[in-house]
């Protein structure tokens, strides 16, 4: 594979979005492609295997309740999203989803389906996906949550490997 | 259990792997992972990160078995 480096090196910003975008692009724009396939494979492969392992309702969804509906509080008169009122609160309950969100769009997928999965429905009213409380819960977990830990640090490094490159 | 096999569904489903002595097993590929990206971050050839990886994933297992024999051995202990 060609892992000759571009002429000019693009942004570390541009390197860093990309890298979020699709894990191992970042890696793959600055020319070290073989680097960036092997990485991005590994974080999609790991996190498909956590949902694989747990079912996707192993991603709770910030916002988002047990049964796939969106978490309403009342201020007031009013019923809002728990999300448009206090999205840091409800964020910290649900740990897990800020590294989960760092394999980019297939996280975010992932997220989608994941309260797809959780809500009722059809005659029977039952959910399509089907959660778990067990070890295998907390492996799943520890899967997705590590596949965007190392994107992060995978991230991180093609974004200073850019910065070097470019001065 | 066999219904549980049964109407499993990939990725809706999870796997039914009950076992306590099945489980632990999936730390393996895990441990794999993160010594791979670890070390294609770290190695400055690619030709290294294969043999590296592997070194580094066996350090990773002896020392989660390490403390894993240490951790029980304490609760032996206290258990007395």
């Amino acid at each position: 594979m060609d892992d000759s480096p571009p002429q000019t090196p693009p942004a570390p910003s541009l390197v860093a979005l990309a890298g979020w975008l699709v894990p191992g692009l970042g890696y793959w724009l600055l020319g070290q492609r073989t680097r960036g396939l092997t990485i991005g494979v590994t974080v999609i492969l790991l996190f498909l295997a956590g949902i694989l392992i747990g079912g996707v309702r192993v991603l709770e969804v910030p916002g988002y309740n047990r049964d796939g509906g969106k978490i309403i509080v009342s201020r007031g008169a009013d019923a809002r999203w728990v999300m448009t009122v206090a999205p840091l609160s409800e964020i910290a309950n649900k740990p897990w989803s800020i590294t989960q969100v760092l394999t980019g769009p297939l996280g975010l997928f992932g997220f989608f389906a994941s309260a797809w999965a959780s809500r009722p429905s059809g005659p029977a009213m039952s959910a399509p996906g089907v959660g778990v409380h067990s070890h295998v819960n907390e492996i799943a977990v520890l899967y997705t949550a590590v596949a965007g830990m190392l994107n992060l640090l995978a991230i991180l490094d093609a974004s200073a490997r850019a910065g070097q490159a470019s001065k | 259990m066999i219904i549980a096999i049964l109407a499993y569904t990939p990725f809706l489903y999870p796997l039914p792997v009950w076992s306590n002595r099945v489980w632990p097993w999936l730390l393996l590929p895990l441990c794999i992972a993160v010594a791979v990206v670890y070390k294609c971050t770290k190695c400055r050839s690619m030709r290294r990160v294969p043999i590296e990886s592997a070194t580094l994933a066996f350090w990773i297992v002896l020392g989660m078995s390490g403390a894993a024999v240490a951790l029980t051995v304490l609760v032996k202990v206290m258990e007395r």
